[in-house]
C-alpha cells in the first residue's frame, strides 16, 4: 500500500464538486459526494460485501463451526498419527493434532479479523493526531513529527516485531501494539498533506477570526474534512495489519499457540506440509481473498474521492 | 556534491540516532532485573551488584544511553546470548547469504518492473496492463510465507525439481525458490507503479516533440520517457526497503536460508534478546545507508536535481 502517498494523495485544495446535490454549496469537498462516486466503484462494492460476509461468519463462528477449535479428535487423527482428509464429520480435514480445520479457520477469522480492526484503529488515531499536528502547526513541530515519521520508515517492521515479541513476550495486545507502532506513518503522512492544504482555506481563517482555539479548529472544523481520507486509508490498512498479523505469528512472533489465527494456522501446516498441503492452503486462501478484498475496497474508496 | 553529502551524512545521523534511541527503548522494556539474568541464576546478592556495576546499570539512563550509543558506533553490539559469539560477528557472517539473496531479489523486481511497466504503458488497458494491475494487486495481498510454502511443496517436494531450501552449490538452485518468492510478486507492483508514472511522462511536451520531430516510438519510449519516469518509482522503493528486508526475514525462514533474518528468527526462538536487538540495529543502519544510495542513483539519472 505504500505507493498511495506517493501518487494518489487526492488534492483537497482542487475542490471541484461533481456530484449533482451540492455544486453551489460546498466550496470544499464533503463526504456524501464520495459515496455517491463510490457506488459506481463495482469491485469495490463487490469487495465490502465479501468483507461483511465474513465478519458475519466470524461473529457466528460459535454457532457455525461444527467443533470445538482447540479439542484434539482421536478421530481426527489416522492410525498411523497423520491427519485425516475431508469427511462427512471434519468438512475439511483434520490438522496435525487432529482438531477440526474448518472450525480453526472459523474461530481463527475472529482473532484475524479482530487484530487487523483494532490494530488499524490505534494506527489511525497515532496517524491522524501526529499528522494533523504536524501539519497545522508546522516549523519545529513539523520538523520534529517528520522527522520522526523518515526514522520510524528505515525500520524494519517484521525485525521489530520480532524484537518487541521477544521483550514483552508474544500475545494478542503484543501483535496489535507492534502493528500500529510500525503502521502509523503512511497514515500521518496523508493527513499531514491534507492538513497541510485545508489550513490555507478561507473557513479555517474564519473560525481564527471569531476567536475559536486551535484544538476547536482542528477537532470541529478541520478534522470532518479528513474523514473520507481517513477511511479510505484504513481500509488499506486493515489489510496490511491482517497480513503483519499473519507474518508475525508465523515467525512465532503474533498470536501464540494454540489459538487459531490465519497467520498460526499456515505456521502449524507449516511443519507437515509434505503431508498434508491442505493444512496451508486453506487458510492462505482465506488470508488472501481477505487483504485483496480490503486492499481493493480502499483503493476504490481513494478513486471514488479523487473522481468526485 | 560536497555540500550534498555533507547534508546527508548529517542526516544519517540523526537517524541513526533515532534508530538507536528507539533499540535502547526497547531493551530497557525487558521486564526483569538484567544484571541478575547476567550474573547467573546462582549468584549472590553481592555478586549480582558487582555484575550490575560492571555492566553500567546502576549508572543514569542517559549515561546508559552514551554508553550504548559508544560501543554500537565501534561495532560492538554485545555478546549473543544463544551463540556464544559477539553478534556483531554473528551478523557479518551472515551478510553474504543475505546480500545475495537480496540483490537477485531486487535484480528481479528491477527485470520484471522495466520490461512489464514499460509494455503495459504502450499498450494501455490491453492484455498485458490488466494482467500486470491484477498481479500486481494480487503479488502484495498474497503473504510471501505461504507463496514460499506452496512453491517448495509443488516445485521442490512433488516435482523434485528443486532442492527443498538451505544453501549449497550449485547455488542458482537454492537460490531460485526464494528469490522468485520475494522477487516476482513485488516485480509486478514495481512494474504497476512505473505504468503509472509513465502514463504522465508520456503526455509531457517534450515527448511529443520527440515525436514529433520523427524518432520512432520505442526510441521516445526507452531513451526520453523511461529515465524520467523511473524516478518516482526509485522513491517508492526506497521508502519501501523496510518492506523488502523483513519480507527476506520471512523467506529465509522458511527456505531455511542462512542469513540474517533466519539469525533474527533463531534469536527469537532462543530467546537471544542481544541477537534479535543487534539484528534490528544492523538492518535499520542498512536501510538508511541504502536510501542514500538511491538518492545518489536518482542525481545520477535525473541531473536536474540539485544537489545543493
Amino acid at each position: 500500500m505504500q505507493d498511495h502517498q506517493a501518487n494518489k494523495i487526492p488534492s483537497a485544495s482542487a475542490g471541484k464538486v461533481r456530484g449533482r446535490e451540492e455544486e453551489s454549496t460546498a466550496q470544499v469537498p464533503r463526504g456524501r459526494g464520495t459515496w455517491a462516486a463510490l457506488c459506481r466503484e463495482r469491485v469495490a462494492l463487490v469487495c465490502l460485501a465479501l468483507i461483511m460476509l465474513l465478519v458475519l461468519g466470524a461473529l457466528l463462528a460459535p454457532w457455525l463451526a461444527p467443533h470445538d477449535p482447540n479439542f484434539q479428535f482421536d478421530a481426527g487423527l489416522s492410525d498411523s498419527g497423520t491427519p485425516v482428509g475431508s469427511n462427512a464429520r471434519f468438512l475439511l480435514g483434520s490438522d496435525t493434532e487432529g482438531r477440526d480445520v474448518l472450525s480453526r479457520l472459523l474461530y481463527g477469522s475472529r482473532i484475524s479479523l479482530t487484530v487487523g480492526v483494532l490494530a488499524t484503529a490505534l494506527m489511525a488515531s497515532l496517524g491522524v493526531v501526529l499528522g494533523a499536528v504536524a501539519g497545522y502547526f508546522g516549523r519545529w513541530v513539523e520538523a520534529l513529527i517528520t522527522r520522526l515519521i523518515d526514522i520510524m520508515l528505515a525500520f524494519p517492521v517484521v525485525l521489530l516485531g520480532l524484537a518487541t515479541a521477544a521483550i514483552l513476550g508474544p500475545g494478542v495486545g503484543t501483535t496489535i501494539l507492534v502493528i500500529a507502532a510500525t503502521q502509523w506513518m503512511y497514515m500521518a503522512r496523508v493527513v499531514y498533506s491534507q492538513v497541510q492544504s485545508l489550513k490555507e482555506w478561507e473557513f479555517v481563517g474564519a473560525a481564527r477570526a471569531v476567536g475559536c482555539g486551535h484544538i476547536r479548529i482542528l477537532s470541529r472544523h478541520i478534522a470532518p474534512h479528513l474523514l473520507p481520507v481517513v477511511i479510505a486509508y484504513s481500509a488499506l490498512g486493515v489489510g496490511t495489519s491482517i497480513l503483519l498479523e499473519a507474518t508475525l505469528s508465523f515467525l512465532n512472533a503474533g498470536v501464540p499457540q494454540p489459538t487459531a489465527s490465519w497467520g498460526s494456522l499456515i505456521a502449524n501446516g507449516l511443519t507437515d506440509y509434505r503431508l498434508d498441503p491442505a493444512l496451508v492452503l486453506y487458510p492462505g486462501i482465506l488470508l488472501a481473498v481477505v487483504v485483496l478484498a480490503f486492499n481493493l475496497l480502499g483503493d476504490g474508496l481513494i478513486r471514488a474521492m479523487e473522481r468526485r | 556534491m560536497g555540500s550534498y553529502i555533507a547534508q546527508r551524512a548529517a542526516w544519517l545521523l540523526v537517524v541513526l540516532l533515532g534508530v538507536m534511541a528507539i533499540t535502547f527503548t526497547l531493551v530497557s522494556l525487558i521486564p526483569g532485573d538484567v544484571a541478575v539474568y547476567y550474573a547467573g541464576p546462582h549468584a549472590s546478592a553481592q555478586v549480582i551488584a558487582e555484575t550490575r556495576h560492571t555492566l553500567g546499570l546502576d549508572q543514569p539512563k542517559i549515561v546508559q544511553f552514551a554508553r550504548y550509543l559508544g560501543l554500537v558506533l565501534r561495532g560492538n553490539f554485545g555478546q549473543s546470548a544463544s551463540m556464544d559469539e559477539p553478534v556483531f560477528t554473528a551478523l557479518l557472517q551472515r551478510l553474504p547469504a543475505t546480500s545475495i539473496l537480496a540483490a537477485t531479489v531486487v535484480a528481479i523486481e528491477l527485470v520484471l518492473a522495466v520490461v512489464f511497466g514499460t509494455l503495459a504503458a504502450m499498450h494501455e488497458r490491453g492484455i498485458i496492463d490488466r494482467a500486470v494491475a491484477l498481479l500486481a494487486a494480487l503479488g502484495v495481498s498474497l503473504p510471501g510465507f505461504w507463496v514460499g510454502i506452496m512453491l517448495l511443496y509443488v516445485v521442490a517436494f512433488r516435482l523434485s525439481l528443486l532442492p527443498l531450501g538451505g544453501y549449497g552449490t550449485p547455488l542458482w538452485q537454492y537460490l531460485f525458490l526464494p528469490a522468485v518468492t520475494q522477487g516476482v510478486p513485488w516485480g509486478f507492483w514495481y512494474a504497476r507503479i512505473l505504468k503509472v508514472s509513465l502514463h504522465t511522462t508520456l503526455h509531457e511536451d517534450y515527448v511529443r516533440t520527440a515525436r514529433g520531430k520523427g524518432l520512432r516510438r520505442r526510441r521516445v519510449m526507452l531513451r526520453h520517457a523511461l529515465p524520467n519516469a523511473v524516478l518516482p518509482v526509485i522513491t517508492i522503493a526506497a521508502m519501501d526497503l523496510g518492506q523488502l528486508l523483513g519480507g527476506i526475514v520471512v523467506v529465509e525462514t522458511v527456505f531455511s536460508w542462512p542469513g540474517i533474518g533466519q539469525l533474527a528468527y533463531q534469536g527469537l526462538q532462543s530467546l537471544d534478546v542481544p541477537l534479535v536487538m543487534g539484528t534490528v540495529l544492523f538492518t535499520a543502519l542498512c536501510i538508511a545507508l541504502l536510501n542514500i544510495a538511491a538518492d545518489l542513483l536518482r542525481v545520477i539519472i535525473d541531473p536536474r536535481i540539485g544537489l545543493g
